[in-house]
């Protein structure tokens, strides 16, 4: 087996009183997409930001996250430095964008951090990766700002963005959750061409089960801070083992859900 | 027509019932004010008797009613005429002229002084709110913010021009200097240092907090997550995201306070005795001149006008979302 992208050893984290995550484990196969699944308060975003290293500055933290990958290329223990090696996106496709700055520049100003390009080729640079993410005419919007797009398009640039370091980890928290459904599918779709393409380790937090079960070839199911189960997705959604992974499974929603059907609802108290 | 010189055109036609009022009510003032100018005339220049009083009075118009005065008044605007004036015994556009490029000189100095020093400075609080820095320049601008005009004015006067006799204690220019090209500007701008920094205070520490307030606001803004996600320098997140978004507000009170400093002008005018617009309003009112005030009024509100009007393009120049809707 080929040495993970990411490796995690007993990681909490708490914010004094309140304990966001306790002692997880896990790795992330390099090349792998991994999906985090569970309810709102899981732990399943704290763990991705853990990950990024954008946990507040009042979290305390014990445990290891480590990057093997960064080890090997370079002095081992380096921090992994976010954009470069690892990109970000967030759920709310509005709130990722500078409203008073050109989306070109926005995303060229992460090539020339990362790659010291000039200014000008830094542009053509995100004219290419606009292209990418299937921005029509991309190089014409370089001037464009924020607003004059749509939703789905700006989560694209977003995404743009977060690709714009050439980073080997993609970490996504919710990253379609605030778009409907025919939206989500196409960033769904352009995300898995993306990391299929160029080799990216995907790491994505979601609430939607079919999403996961679509897309990630793993998946790891938070609850309460702790992580109840993790494995192929097959396995772990075809034979749960955890009744709280099984709780979920049964209350999820689809389109071949029976109308009038009542929903389970998940007790907290009969899974700990 | 360029769309740009249209928006002129039509922000100056919206401005023209503004002005109407504002004429109308700044004759109504001074016609409820007991006295006119011939009473005013006779204050000051000792003894006229009776018939001659009449006879003066019949002579500036003041014998008709209010209503034909008005009227009088509009009917001569329109055709760019502003009237005479009897404090000054000549034209009052004349006199505006003469008084208008201190004023504005003045004014604009202090303009400049207070954005661009307030807003560095807020910048440099907001950078890291919560900071020694940020909490030593905000106690600072709420100091200076509580300090009137003419008080600091006249501690400056005591200081710079009375003890350390640094710079002059008025006036705009020395007196009959005979000097002439850059030797008279800089004599002029020698002159202008502490009125325009006792003005330009109170706006500096408005400007500051303004910025400031604005920015660690916009450090919770989701977008400053994401930058940060990115990689992009701290510095660079500061100066040309958080800052860039900040000053949107700040520029919005430039255009406020336009009128604002032209009221704190007369004040400091008076204190530094610079022969400037604002003086010449208090000397019309106190002179009951009814033509130089409504022209000093017209002026005034033509100005803020303008003010506003060039805020309203850089505003449309600074954020894009207000470009796409005008």
């Amino acid at each position: 087996m080929t040495e993970p992208s990411v490796r995690i050893r007993n990681l909490s984290v708490d914010y004094g009183d309140t304990v966001a995550l306790s002692d997880v484990s896990l790795q992330i196969a390099r090349g792998g997409r991994l999906a985090l699944i569970g309810e709102s308060g899981s732990g399943k975003s704290t763990l991705a930001m853990a990950i990024a290293g954008m946990l507040p500055r009042q979290a305390h933290v014990s445990g290891s996250i480590e990057f093997p990958d960064l080890d090997r290329n370079a002095t081992p223990g380096r921090k992994p430095k976010l954009g470069k090696d690892i990109g970000v996106l967030f759920q709310d496709p509005g709130g990722s964008l500078d409203p008073v700055m050109k989306i070109g520049d926005q995303i060229a100003e992460v090539i020339m951090t990362h790659q010291g390009m000039g200014w000008i080729s830094a542009r053509v640079r995100a004219a290419e990766l606009l292209d990418r993410v299937r921005i029509p005419k991309a190089l014409s919007r370089l001037n464009n700002y924020p607003h004059e797009f749509s939703g789905g398009q700006k989560q694209r640039i977003a995404l743009a963005a977060a690709l714009a370091g050439h980073p080997s980890l993609l970490i996504a928290d919710e990253p379609t959750s605030a778009l409907d459904t025919v939206v989500q599918w196409h960033i769904v779709n352009l995300l898995d061409e993306l990391v299929r393409e160029s080799g990216l380790t995907l790491l994505f937090v979601t609430h939607d089960i079919a999403l996961a079960s679509e897309r990630a070839d793993k998946i790891a199911v938070l609850y309460r801070g702790k992580l109840v189960e993790s494995g192929p997705s097959a396995r772990v959604l075809g034979k749960p083992e955890h009744p709280y992974t099984k709780a979920l499974i049964g209350a999820h929603i689809s389109l071949e859900t029976p109308r009038g059907r009542r929903l389970a609802e998940i007790n907290g108290d009969d899974l700990v | 027509m360029p769309p740009l010189a249209s928006f002129f055109l039509r922000r100056l036609a919206s401005a023209l019932p503004v002005l109407g009022v504002v004429l109308i009510g700044g004759f109504l003032l001074l016609e409820a004010a007991s006295g006119d100018a011939v009473d005013s005339y006779v204050a000051r220049s000792g003894a006229l008797d009776a018939e001659q009083m009449a006879q003066l009075r019949t002579e500036w118009g003041l014998d008709q009613g209010p209503l034909y005065r008005f009227k009088a008044y509009a009917s001569a605007l329109v055709q760019g005429d502003l009237g005479w004036s009897t404090a000054f015994e000549r034209p009052v556009g004349t006199v505006i002229l003469e008084r208008l490029p201190v004023t504005l000189l003045l004014m604009g100095c202090a303009t400049a002084l207070a954005f661009f020093l307030g807003s560095l400075l807020g910048v440099i609080a907001g950078a890291r709110p919560g900071s020694i820095g940020d909490r030593v320049l905000s106690i600072g601008s709420l100091a200076l913010y509580a300090i009137p005009g003419f008080w600091l004015g006249l501690v400056l006067i005591v200081i710079f021009a009375v003890d350390l006799r640094w710079l002059p204690i008025g006036g705009i220019e020395t007196i009959a200097s005979g000097k002439s090209g850059l030797a008279r500007l800089g004599d002029i701008a020698v002159h202008l240092v502490l009125p325009v920094a006792s003005l330009a205070m109170v706006y500096l520490a408005l400007y500051l907090r303004l910025m400031r307030d604005r920015m660690s606001e916009i450090w919770r803004d989701p977008f400053v997550k994401a930058l940060e996600a990115r990689g992009i320098a701290r510095r660079r997140i500061v100066w040309h995201h958080v800052a860039r978004n900040a000053v949107l507000p700040v520029v919005t009170m430039l255009g406020l306070q336009a009128a604002a400093m032209l009221g704190g002008s007369v004040v400091v005018e008076s204190v530094f005795a610079i022969p400037g617009f604002g003086r010449l309003a208090a000397e019309a009112v106190a002179r009951r001149d009814t033509p130089l005030l409504l022209g000093v009024i017209l002026c005034s509100a033509i100005t803020v006008i303008i003010a506003n009007l060039l805020v309203d393009l850089a505003y449309g120049k600074l954020d894009p979302r207000v470009r796409a809707g005008r």
